[in-house]
């Protein structure tokens, strides 16, 4: 039986040093939407997600892709990790970064092709980066370090985005920016999931939201899951009256 | 006629100084561009501890061979420096301890054994055992015409495995978790540049030595690193440093005959350095001025 899943959590477990990180998670993230994995601190968003996208291995359970073994659809999958895990005074340019998604259509001795050059200049072009290709990638602000890592993965033809915690240290305008080409990725058929912890603006872009903590408090439609007690319980929030 | 002009027609004349000559630019070459895999690693200190790692390995190498083959004597080097990267990446997964203080640890052991393995030779009177001390600070002149062929061979075999896995390098140095989303195992990129890195300075022990050889392996790329904003030019423009520091040094020793090549080839570099850092800063301030 198919389901409209683009990935599944069964029975997921991690644990560092023996401190369960996440425990038991079972989990649908919805084909064509934007999930929202939110929770408090140490709740296990950021490994759950690493567990999504296969960067590391479950210590129990296992994760589906369309309904398959996760690694039948390792390509389609597509992992930006958080700021500070990115060296950003590697030497490397945007258009360069761009161009490692296309590494692997290419042998040692290969060149660029012009139809390789031209995906990687329309992805340039779509994320709004024209003029910056050339820019090492420690010299552009948050948004656009945030767009060169979602071109590399349009590049790749990614059907699902895993962005951890993208919006942290951007400004007003670089998230509205940002949350516009969430929107349109997801517009054209591709499926989101970030983790996010700013309740503000959560419900205008988030369709779904998971909450965790360390354990699967609620998932669901964002404007449920936000208003629901089991938030507020697992943020130490008062009862609204 | 002048001093440049009696270097010019020597270099060609004299085969001691053209061996050295090209032995350095060789060695020089290999360790800048492995150099830069390191620098952007973070992990600039592997070569020195490569390079104290290596001595142990050197020395049971002779002791086992009793030649002081150069071949020999690198596949030593070379298994005793990756013995000390593996070491180090032992002890921080297994401890407390943090990668610098490991790097501590192991280099500062490595150089004891290493130095007991010299004493054990020098009292065991093994032939062929003259000049092994050279090795702490090099000596270069003593490069003969087959030591360059064997130095030669093994540059071409790093040249040929970095230029064929330069990509995955690239990936696994800058992203390994979007490198294994395209089928490269990044454990085995790492466990690639740590062994051609501890290649590279087992070839370059006979010209600057254990002390000197983390120059070699560094100034070049933090030379480079100031002007370059991609791997590729930052490699390229490393070779280049390289290859005048290399011959400048050599140069220079030549024309001051009591003093050794590596030192001169390291203090040239480490110029270089200085010129590249200051040029840079001229360059930024005149284009903001502008």
């Amino acid at each position: 039986m198919t389901t409209n899943s683009c990935l599944t959590a069964r029975n997921l477990s991690f644990s560092f040093d023996e401190i369960p990180a996440i425990q038991d998670i079972n989990v649908e993230f919805a084909r064509g939407k934007i999930t929202g994995i939110m929770g408090p601190n140490g709740g296990g968003k950021s490994t759950l997600l690493q567990c999504l996208s296969g960067i590391i291995e479950p210590q129990s359970g296992d994760v589906l892709a369309f309904d398959d073994p996760l690694s039948e659809h390792q390509k389609k999958i597509s992992y930006i990790p958080q700021k500070e895990k990115i060296d950003w005074d590697f030497p490397i340019t945007v258009q360069d970064l761009v161009k490692t998604a296309l590494y692997q259509r290419l042998k040692w001795y290969e060149c660029f092709s012009e139809e390789l050059l031209k995906l990687s200049e329309e992805a340039i072009l779509k994320m709004g980066l024209v003029g910056l290709e050339n820019k090492q990638i420690g010299q552009l602000s948050g948004g656009q370090q945030q767009r060169a890592f979602l071109a590399r993965a349009l590049v790749s033809n990614a059907e699902v985005f895993l962005l951890d915690e993208p919006f942290t240290g951007l400004d007003v305008k670089a998230t509205k920016d940002l949350i516009g080409i969430l929107k349109k990725i997801r517009d054209e058929g591709n499926s989101v999931v970030v983790v996010h912890h700013d309740f503000s603006n959560a419900m205008l872009f988030l369709d779904d939201v998971v909450l965790l903590k360390t354990t699967l408090l609620k998932s669901g439609p964002a404007n449920t899951v936000i208003n629901s007690s089991e938030l507020r319980l697992a943020f130490g929030l008062p009862e609204q009256e | 006629m002048n001093s440049l002009t009696i270097i010019q027609m020597d270099i060609f004349s004299n085969p001691v100084l053209f061996n050295v000559l090209i032995g350095v630019i060789l060695i020089s070459v290999s360790t800048a561009a492995v150099g830069c895999l390191l620098y952007v690693q973070k992990n600039a200190l592997l070569g020195e501890t490569l390079a104290h790692g290596c001595l142990p390995g050197i020395y049971f190498a002779f002791i086992f061979s009793e030649t002081r083959n150069l071949f020999w004597l690198s596949i030593g080097a070379a298994i005793s420096g990756l013995i000390s990267s593996y070491l180090v990446d032992f002890i921080v997964a297994k401890s407390r301890l943090s990668r610098d203080g490991a790097m501590a640890v192991v280099l500062s052991s490595m150089f004891g054994l290493g130095i007991m393995l010299l004493s054990f030779i020098q009292q065991n009177n093994y032939p062929n055992q003259n000049g092994l001390e050279d090795l702490f600070f090099g000596n270069a002149a003593a490069m003969s015409g087959h030591d360059i062929r064997i130095i030669g061979l093994i540059s071409i075999a790093i040249w040929f495995l970095l230029i064929t896995n330069y990509r995955k390098l690239l990936l696994t140095l800058f992203d390994p978790g979007f490198a294994k989303f395209q089928g490269i195992r990044p454990k085995v990129y790492i466990a690639l540049i740590s062994t051609l890195a501890a290649t590279s300075v087992a070839i370059g022990m006979q010209t600057t030595g254990a002390v000197l050889i983390a120059a070699l392996i560094i100034t070049p790329a933090a030379s480079a690193r100031i002007w370059c904003s991609r791997l590729f030019d930052m490699i390229f423009l490393a070779i280049v440093l390289a290859i005048i520091g290399g011959t400048a040094g050599t140069l220079c020793s030549y024309a001051a005959p009591k003093m050794p090549t590596g030192p001169w080839v390291v203090v040239c570099m480490a110029v270089l350095f200085l010129l590249s850092s200051l040029t840079k800063r001229i360059y930024l301030y005149s284009t903001k001025s502008d």
